[in-house]
């Protein structure tokens, strides 16, 4: 009886190992047909230090959004002066976060970077003015002293969106006393200045925690509507490798869908790469930019052409650019159309 | 299985498994009647919610329709546009609209939060409610675009300056021509829509209502108070379902992880989910409840019922158990008196009070068999003793038989040489007979001798190399020249346990029968063989010499029985007689198979763990 079994077994067995092997065998060979190639390596040029302004990037990078799209992902950080569209033309870097200022200015001397996506669909830029100044409205800053001057590189937005409201508004700007923007606002504490450009994802959240009651005055309340984050590249790798393009995009875009759908998740991947390690900032930051990054409408990262031509035409008149152009360049929505498909519209 | 195990879990099984299965059926029916119930009721929810939803849109849609219809609206827009802040009407004109129009239609009067005039060609805000959005611009809001050209309602979004969600209706101001004055743009009360959410049919506590968008984020909050519109998102079975464009009602777990039957149903006009949804737990209550109950009730009754059975095995497993013990002791100890008694009159009263009869009877038998046996023993004993007197009897006889006839012997030899002259030929020839006869009654006499003594003498056992002795019998048996035509093979025999001196004979008397009657083969066999079956050990001599007839096999073993004349063949009927004997006394069997003129095989059998 015993014996029998063991024979049973012994010929299940045998059969077994006629199925396994072959199939073991065949796995192995299908894998060895489809080599994987060696990841293609993507430098991202940061507008600033790291900070929780960047979570979408660094969730596309833990979660494996990048790998998965085949991609070693570097991230340099922004330095104060720093010509990041420069280092996208000359290759030292393949990405950007750039302000939509700096794009069509680039492009206005005929340097080839042309934005794919926006990550910041709102600025951020906001005055603020004590609660009991009675300065509600722009008009009201005639006569009195704005913090917002000087404030070069990645921060000229809050200088250049005040210049395009008041001039909007047919404001004297001669009348108004503009003092250089302090980014720890000792100015405006001290009194010195009656307002200060702030960004709403920073220092505006700096200034509730102190607890204090703010009158303020958005420049898209007066027409002036500017994106601020801007995902760009140079037209040669548009050019030559937009499957490259396409495929960092859709990861970086889901890192920034993760980001936004529940922003407490992002805390740790973004506490990895930040200085400042306060989980309460970085969770307040990264609730105050998802206004900035979806806003209800729309698709993330998606941009509209009257967007662009407002954006260009506040430049133009500001006089920022080296020369009108046709802005079309300045941007292309063949990768978020690619991605997003027709439901974007 | 004990019988008493056996009668208890029939009586459990008999009671719980018709109520189980019952109650499973009742349980799933209602289950299902409730989801059914539960369903319908969803369903409902969002179609009523749904339709309140556009009613609340399309009231205040219409409202506004009918506000930028009024000739003093139209006409206060258009003095403010055509005239510009530098005239002086321009500011009559705002602060004319601003109280007559635009103020008696905000909350809680009227149905918004905020209302204004827009510029058609700025976007800049002429009027409004609130003093200060004046001034503001609208300009690249989707909802003036729209509002330039018809009545249009922008879904929920998150507007920074305000920080806060919001809904926006806007409706153009035309003048009597059909010409575009200005905008009319009013902000709707988000916490009207909350209401709608969350007002419940007051059927269920966990019932939640609420809006999603096509990017999965929630635009009312489920529960209130959450912070959850435009800031969470919500990707749930029924949500995703909705968001794919179907209506339905699905089991799934919410955005809590808690499982809930949602109801979902897509709004393409306002490109948004509307998601209604109960949380299982308390949706199943009443029938988890009734579960609950049924469970309780299967416990009792199984343990009410595993009693009873216990004890009614108990009344039929006793009078068993004492049924047992006696048999048992009637069955160890022969104790046949024993009685079980018992006046029950059910089928095992009846079976103990037959075993009682029984074991009377049995007692009776058993006593009629001691005397069989003892009067057995009687019979045997005087046997023995008839037997041995026998022995000694034919003992005596034989050898008080040789004295006469060493006597006959001894004279005719007398006669033969003393008296040789005086005897003529024929008188020599008696004489010569007389003697042979002697010598041969001689002869028999001895074997007799021999044959009785065998049933007397005591064994002597010890091993003995079976090989060995037939081989050297064999040799004194024969003379070289009977060697020479007679094939001795001998097999390898297993030694054995018995008396040597009766097992010669044995060999003896199987062997000179082979060789005698093979004498008148020219080449003869004899084939000696042994080996073990079953306990004891069979050994043979088997030879082609002139056999026998099988059908007086039975005499083969008799004493002074022949088969052949002695004049073919000598010897006196004794040998295989002995050999049988011998065989027997040590406890084994002798048989013999033969064909006439084909040879003989004699058998015989040894235990092999020696004599008994």
């Amino acid at each position: 009886m015993k014996a029998a079994q063991k024979s049973i077994y012994k010929t299940l067995f045998v059969l077994l190992s006629l199925i396994v092997l072959p199939a073991v065998l065949l796995a192995n060979l299908q894998c060895q047909f489809r080599p994987q190639l060696p990841p293609d390596e993507v430098i991202l040029q940061l507008k600033g230090r790291h900070q929780a302004q960047f979570a979408g990037f660094y969730l596309a990078q833990e979660k494996g959004y990048y790998a998965r799209e085949n991609l070693k992902v570097t991230f340099l950080e922004g330095e104060k002066d720093l010509a990041i569209v420069q280092r996208i033309v000359y290759d030292k870097a393949d990405f950007g976060v750039v302000a939509p200022e700096s794009v069509l200015v680039a492009r206005s001397q005929d340097q080839p970077v042309t934005a794919i996506a926006a990550i910041y669909r709102q600025s951020p830029v906001v005055y603020v003015t004590p609660f009991d100044s009675g300065i509600l409205r722009p008009r009201d800053f005639l006569g009195k002293t704005v913090a917002t001057e000087d404030a070069s590189g990645s921060q000229q937005d809050l200088q250049v969106q005040f210049y395009i409201m008041m001039k909007r508004l047919g404001l004297d700007l001669s009348k108004t006393k503009l003092i250089a923007w302090d980014p720890n606002f000792t100015t405006f504490y001290g009194g010195e200045a009656d307002s200060t450009s702030c960004y709403s994802n920073t220092g505006l959240i700096e200034m509730k925690q102190k607890g204090l009651s703010l009158n303020l005055i958005w420049p898209s309340d007066y027409g002036v509507y500017f994106y601020s984050d801007l995902l760009v590249t140079r037209d040669s790798l548009i050019k030559d490798n937009p499957g490259l393009v396409t495929r960092f995009l859709r990861a970086s875009l889901s890192g920034w869908q993760d980001a936004i759908e529940d922003y407490e998740q992002a805390i740790p991947a973004v506490l990895k790469y930040t200085k400042d390690k306060d989980p309460q900032l970085q969770a307040a930051i990264l609730e105050a930019q998802l206004p900035l990054v979806h806003t209800g409408e729309d698709y993330i990262g998606w941009m509209k052409p009257d967007d662009w031509q407002s954006m260009y035409q506040a430049l133009l008149d500001y006089g920022l650019l080296a020369k009108p152009f046709d802005v079309n360049l300045a941007y292309s929505m063949q990768f978020l159309n690619e991605i997003y498909g027709s439901k974007g519209e | 299985m004990k019988v008493r195990s056996r009668i208890t879990l029939l009586f459990v099984l008999l009671a719980i498994v018709p109520v189980v299965v019952v109650g499973f059926m009742a349980y799933y029916t209602g289950r299902q009647s409730i989801e059914q119930v539960e369903i319908n009721h969803l369903v409902s929810t969002n179609l009523m919610k749904s339709s309140e939803l556009t009613r609340w849109i399309e009231s205040n849609q219409q409202r506004m329709e009918e506000l930028a219809q009024r000739p003093l609206l139209v006409q206060y827009s258009d003095t403010m546009v055509r005239f510009g802040p530098a005239n002086p009407v321009y500011d009559l004109s705002r602060q004319a609209l601003e109280e007559e129009h635009l103020k008696p239609r905000i909350k809680p009067a009227g149905g918004f939060t905020e209302m204004s005039v827009i510029s058609p060609d700025g976007g800049i805000i002429l009027a409004s409610s609130d003093e200060m959005q004046e001034g503001k611009y609208y300009s690249n809001q989707r909802f003036f675009a729209e509002g330039k050209a018809h009545t249009y309602t922008q879904g929920v979004f998150y507007s920074l300056p305000l920080q806060q969600t919001t809904m926006m209706v806007s409706t153009p101001i035309n003048d009597s021509r059909e010409k575009l004055v200005a905008v009319l743009a009013g902000r709707l009360d988000l916490g009207d829509l909350s209401s709608i959410m969350s007002a419940q049919s007051g059927l269920s506590r966990s019932e939640k209502t609420y809006l999603v968008n096509k990017s999965n984020f929630f635009v009312t909050e489920p529960y209130s108070g959450q912070g959850y519109a435009l800031k969470k998102t919500v990707r749930t079975q029924g949500v995703q379902a909705g968001l794919a464009g179907q209506d339905g009602v699905a089991f799934y777990d919410d955005y809590r992880n808690i499982p809930v039957i949602g109801a979902y149903k897509w709004l393409p006009q306002y490109n948004m989910c509307l998601v209604t949804e109960v949380d299982q737990a308390e949706a199943y209550a009443p029938i988890n409840s009734m579960a609950g109950t049924m469970i309780t009730i299967v416990s009792v009754l199984a343990l009410l019922v595993l009693a009873a059975g216990f004890f009614l095995a108990r009344t039929i497993t006793r009078p068993l158990a004492r049924l047992v013990a006696g048999a048992a002791e009637i069955g160890r100890h022969g104790h046949l008196d024993r009685k079980i008694g018992t006046d029950a009159r059910d089928e095992i009263g009846e079976l103990s009070r037959a075993f009682d009869r029984m074991a009377n009877e049995l007692k009776m038998t058993t006593v009629s068999i001691d005397e069989l046996e003892h009067r057995v023993h009687e019979r045997t004993a005087q046997l023995e003793a008839a037997n041995r007197e026998l022995e000694a009897f034919s003992y005596s006889v034989s050898h008080d038989l040789r004295a006469p006839l060493r006597a006959i012997d001894g004279y005719t030899r007398i006669l033969l040489e003393d008296y040789q002259p005086l005897l003529d030929e024929e008188g020599k020839r008696i004489c010569s007979v007389i003697s042979e006869g002697a010598h041969k009654m001689s002869d028999l006499i001895d074997d007799l001798l021999t044959f009785s003594r065998l049933g007397r003498s005591a064994l002597n056992p010890s091993s003995i190399d079976m090989e060995a002795m037939a081989k050297a019998v064999f040799q004194e048996l024969t003379t070289a020249q009977d060697r020479k035509r007679i094939d001795f093979q001998v097999e390898a025999l297993p030694p054995v346990l018995a008396d040597p001196a009766l097992l010669k004979q044995v060999w003896v008397n199987l062997l000179s029968n082979s060789i005698k009657f093979s004498r008148k083969k020219r080449r003869a066999v004899v084939r000696v063989r042994g080996e073990r079956s079953d306990g004891e050990i069979v050994y043979s001599v088997k030879d082609n010499g002139v056999g026998f007839d099988m059908q007086y096999v039975d005499k083969l073993f008799g004493v002074f029985q022949r088969l052949h004349s002695v004049k073919d063949f000598d010897g006196n009927g004794v040998g295989l007689a002995l050999v049988q004997r011998v065989v027997h006394r040590h406890g084994g069997r002798v048989w013999a198979e033969g064909e006439i003129d084909k040879g003989a095989t004699f058998y015989f059998t040894l235990p092999a763990q020696g004599v008994i």
